[in-house]
């Protein structure tokens, strides 16, 4: 692969990943933050703010162009960028109806297909995909109130051992994490680890430039450090 | 999920008034009240819309707008021909400024997209048949 591609691949897989990241719109501070931690931004290279303006602005040419790029990929490499992707999602608890519809869409795309896509979220995630929601309809936003109780419910809030922080990381987060209910037993989390350290080894992605490895690493600091909180 | 600034004939911007106004002719629709005039379901719905309208057009640029991921029943509204009938009626009522209300998408089609996927086979079968006749 010549350098030259390597830096256009590079650039749609960021503006690709960048477009899960601002879907939900709330690109409020800490989700910068966020994004500038994953993304660092480097000299000669076009910035995230650049980026996002593209996508702010729907420059839907752009999108299409890298779409398109990514697409005549490897299969291998254009399943890393799935889990890249599903990644993205993990942000936030819950993934937005509008992330779901554009993982379905670049499993099309990219000649993935949903069936696909669906065992990379379960490999990546630990849990199923969920069918995207429909937010036209008022009992949608009654079902998400109820999952917002039922939630805060279920998290043992009053366990201050359970949300202490550890490394900006809390128990529960480490759960989210690793993909592993309350339950997990240690051969749980061994295995939900060992999958994932699998996923995002750097390996999988450096094809896909500087952006895909950075994401990478940090996942999977994320994930180990998510294991040595459980299983400590 | 529907597109109910589309059901409505309103658009993203439009104002609490107008929405009511516009629900308020078409009474089918009266549970978008419940979306549309709370102003934190309207936001995060709204960026919802954008983006699904976003990959309505991407899909029909790449050719996937018959994917049985992209729940054509539920999802038919963001596709790029639902779109686009949405600007085509609305030029027409508007009757204004005809080019600025053609939807771009509908200029990228007419220039890249073959005139209808369907065509070649049809008349390859019809062919097929003609030379079957002909034979017998």
């Amino acid at each position: 692969m010549s350098q030259g591609h390597r830096a256009r691949l590079e650039n749609c897989v960021k503006l690709l990943l960048l477009w899960v990241a601002a879907s939900d719109g709330k690109l409020e501070e800490a989700e910068l933050e966020f994004i500038s931690a994953q993304f660092p931004d480097r000299s000669g290279t076009i910035t995230n703010e650049e980026f996002l303006t593209v996508i702010r602005n729907s420059d839907l040419a752009s999108i299409e162009k890298a779409i398109r790029m990514v697409a005549h990929e490897s299969r291998e490499l254009r399943l890393a960028f799935i889990d890249m992707a599903v990644a993205m999602t993990m942000v936030d608890r819950d993934m937005a109806v509008a992330e779901n519809h554009i993982l379905r869409f670049y499993a099309d795309a990219l000649h993935i297909g949903v069936a696909n896509l669906e065992k990379r979220f379960l490999a990546v995630a630990g849990r199923p995909m969920e069918e995207p929601g429909d937010p036209s309809d008022p009992e949608w936003w009654l079902q998400q109130q109820g999952k917002q109780v039922e939630a805060e419910e279920s998290e043992p809030v009053h366990d201050e051992a359970a949300h202490a922080p550890v490394g900006h990381m809390s128990i529960a987060q480490a759960r989210t994490v690793l993909g592993v209910s309350l339950n997990a037993s240690h051969e749980d989390i061994e295995r939900a680890y060992e999958r994932l350290a699998g996923i995002f080894e750097v390996s999988r992605v450096e094809a896909m430039g500087e952006t895909a490895v950075s994401l990478a690493n940090s996942r999977f600091k994320k994930i180990q450090q998510a294991y040595w909180l459980l299983k400590g | 999920m529907h597109d109910l600034f589309l059901r409505l004939g309103v658009s993203t911007d439009a104002s609490n008034d107008d929405i009511a106004a516009a629900i308020e002719s078409k009474p089918h629709l009266a549970t978008a009240s419940e979306i549309l005039l709370n102003p934190q379901r309207r936001a995060a719905y709204q960026r919802t819309v954008f983006t699904l309208r976003s990959i309505g057009e991407l899909r029909h640029r790449l050719g996937l707008d018959n994917e049985a991921s992209w729940f054509q029943e539920t999802c038919g509204d963001f596709s790029a021909h639902a779109q686009a009938r949405k600007f085509t009626a609305k030029a027409e009522v508007a009757a204004v400024e005809p080019v600025a209300a053609t939807p771009a998408h509908a200029a990228h089609d007419a220039a890249t997209r073959p005139p209808n996927r369907w065509m070649k086979p049809l008349l390859a079968i019809a062919a097929m048949l003609l030379m079957l006749l002909t034979l017998l």
